[in-house]
């Protein structure tokens, strides 16, 4: 079995409100374990950029579901924008 | 004509006929009144279907879809009109059926403000859909259109719903139809193309050759990608064994020799013993679902898992999978007939085949008989449907479809509808009802116990007033609620709770609506009534009054693994 971890994520998610309400009901569903769920405005009107901090199994499985929304406009894990920005 | 104008209703029948629709279902009312409007100009060019209840709209839908492999399209109002679709709509959800589900909303400025028949549909379906838009403008009412269908029919298909405000149908706006075929072609051909990188397949056909005992198992995605045939190749070029789950029956004609049959809760004993066994199973265009799996844990122990689905989230979501491969089926196999080795077996089909002789078809096994078992009745049907003009079977939801996928014999892909995902009792009717207008070449069976055809029978006016004539309605008549009677039976100390149902007298009740009826109790009468019905010119209602208590058999006692099956005579442990 896959140990649990903990990631953070931003996802840009378009849609408004409805966006984000898609992006929760799906987290809510899934049963993903959501430790912190933080939204700032971005650039574009009706569109978010959401901090997502979840504990996990199988983060694959979470960003696929993610990805499934269209409103869902990008994700990207913390760690890899960190790891860029270090090399 | 550049410059003129039309309103936000005939922009929405314009922008359905571009892509192709030709006909909807549905129900007017209030906040609709303004597409109803325009789909009933002499040009308006949609032929509308008058359903008796917004579910049976959906769900005809839903059949014209899966008969035709275009999208169907239900049309609701707001309000009650909305939520009666949210059936249907799960249903789509479920079993990635392309559903253009279309509701009016009240004018906008009376949105959030509790108006008459003011739902929130678009909050009530979020679970269900791929996507949902409101619209409240008639200038967004072609991207819309062009939008949700391309996004309900690529990939994975499925529901997506237009919520239309009243003023956006009665508003005006320039056409703009230029951009939005194109997307769609460019949409369509996006999803056709993903092909994974040549390492994993050549790693998935690398698998295969060197296992020992290696199953497919081919599911709904191989019928809507239309892939059958190149399942059956890769099967025959590497002798395969192929298992279906209940979506997939028809993937591989059932006489062939490395088609062994259904897997799962009521598939055969020899399918879940190979599942078990197997040391490489290829799943293609089915999810794992838990009627089909049992216990994730305990399903297929010793496999190594290739999985080749168009969704990326239905792989790895509850069993491991060595070898993902995303994409569209009938693409990937073709890249990977280009390459797949020869590979020869004997053994492994022959233990197979073993298991399957030595325990039998499950056709004896239904308990007891009556006047008219139920296996008589689908051993009747089968048989006229042989030889004949195509024939569709659509079922519904209980012990009748699983007898169904047992019993009758699936040669074709695409020939039998049913509700798999969602069990929607109700379906076989409305679905039966699409599926007959959508192909007026075929007879379409609706096979349907008599309670889920008291769910949705309202349906039989609509059969008569639009004239179909290609229907054949066969109800399972055990006055009961058969399955969980069953369940009720094998797990729960035969309290029979809540299942022993009455009904109308069916054929009384089809006459009335204008359908020519039949009921048949003996075993003896089947093979005339059959005889006479072929040559009925009209849709026709066969009341067939079967044994009240035969079961399904063999079952996987729910939480069991899956090889863990009980027949009749067998205790559950």
């Amino acid at each position: 079995m896959k140990t649990l971890s903990k990631r953070t994520y931003l996802v840009s998610v378009g849609g408004g409100l409805l966006g984000l309400e898609r992006v929760i009901g799906l987290l809510r569903r899934r049963r993903v374990n959501v430790e912190g769920f933080a939204v700032h405005p971005a650039e574009r009107i009706e569109r978010s950029r959401l901090m997502l901090t979840i504990t996990s199994a199988n983060h694959d499985q979470v960003r696929r579901q993610l990805a499934r929304l269209i409103d869902v406009l990008s994700q990207t894990d913390i760690e890899e924008i960190l790891h860029d920005e270090a090399a | 004509m550049a410059g003129d104008t039309l309103t936000g209703a005939e922009l929405l029948c314009r922008a359905l006929r571009r892509h192709g629709v030709e006909v909807v279902f549905g129900i007017p009312g209030g906040a609709i009144m303004p597409f109803y409007h325009a789909l009933g100009a002499p040009d308006a060019g949609l032929r509308h279907v008058l359903c008796r209840h917004e579910q049976g709209a959906g769900h005809a839908a839903q059949g014209y879809a899966r008969a035709s492999g275009r999208i169907g399209v239900c049309i609701a109002t707001s309000g009650p009109g909305a939520t009666n679709l949210v059936t249907p709509i799960a249903d789509a959800w479920m079993d990635g059926t392309p559903l253009l589900a279309i509701t009016g909303q009240v004018p906008s400025h009376l949105l959030g403000t509790d108006a008459f028949q003011e739902i929130d549909i678009i909050g009530i379906t979020l679970p269900i859909v791929k996507h949902s838009r409101l619209v409240c403008a008639a200038d967004e009412i072609e991207d819309a259109v062009s939008e949700a269908i391309r996004i309900a029919t690529e990939g994975r298909p499925g529901p997506v719903l237009l919520d239309i405000t009243k003023d956006a149908q009665q508003g005006r706006a320039q056409s703009r139809p230029s951009t939005d075929r194109l997307i769609s072609r460019a949409a369509v051909e996006r999803s056709r193309s993903p092909v994974p990188g040549a390492r994993f397949l050549q790693e998935a056909l690398a698998l295969l050759a060197q296992g020992k005992r290696p199953v497919v198992l081919a599911g709904h995605g191989v019928i809507q990608s239309g892939a059958a045939r190149q399942v059956v190749a890769l099967a025959e070029r590497m002798d395969l064994p192929v298992a279906t789950t209940l979506l997939g029956l028809g993937a591989i004609p059932q006489e062939h020799r490395l088609s062994i049959g259904l897997a799962g809760m009521h598939g055969s004993v020899a399918v879940n013993r190979a599942l078990q066994t197997c040391d490489v199973l290829f799943s293609i265009g089915a999810r794992f679902d838990d009627r089909v799996t049992g216990p994730a844990a305990r399903f297929a122990p010793r496999a190594t898992v290739i999985h080749l689905d168009i969704e990326p989230s239905q792989i790895g979501k509850t069993i491991p999978t060595a070898i993902e491969l995303v994409g569209d089926a009938r693409s990937v196999l073709e890249s990977m007939l280009e390459q797949a080795p020869v590979r020869r077996d004997s053994d492994w089909l022959q233990e197979i085949e073993g298991t399957a002789v030595a325990r039998g078809r499950s056709e004896e096994n239904a308990g007891p008989g009556g006047t008219l078992p139920p296996r008589e009745v689908y051993r009747a049907l089968d048989a006229a449907w042989q030889g004949g003009e195509p024939v569709l079977v659509v079922s519904d939801v209980g012990q009748h479809q699983m007898w169904a996928a047992q019993w009758l014999s699936w040669h074709t892909p695409g020939t039998q509808l049913t509700s798999g995902g969602a069990g929607t009792m109700g379906f076989a009717v409305p679905a039966a009802l699409g599926a007959a207008i959508a192909r007026p070449d075929a007879t379409v069976w609706a096979i349907v116990g008599d309670g889920g055809f008291q769910m949705t029978n309202q349906e039989l006016a609509t059969v008569v007033q639009e004239g179909v004539c290609n229907l054949r309605i066969a109800v399972i008549n055990n006055g009961y609620l058969g399955m969980v009677r069953q369940w009720q039976q094998l797990f729960h100390d035969r309290r029979y709770s809540g299942t022993p149902l009455s009904g109308p007298d069916f054929p009384a009740l089809a006459r009335s609506y204008g359908l020519e009826a039949v009921a048949v109790e003996h075993t003896e009468e089947l093979a005339s009534v059959l005889d006479h019905v072929s040559g009925v010119r009209g849709s026709v209602l066969i009341d067939f009054r079967v044994e009240r208590e035969a079961n399904v058999f063999p079952m996987v006692p729910p939480g069991a693994a899956i090889d863990a099956m009980i027949g009749p005579a067998v205790e559950v442990v």
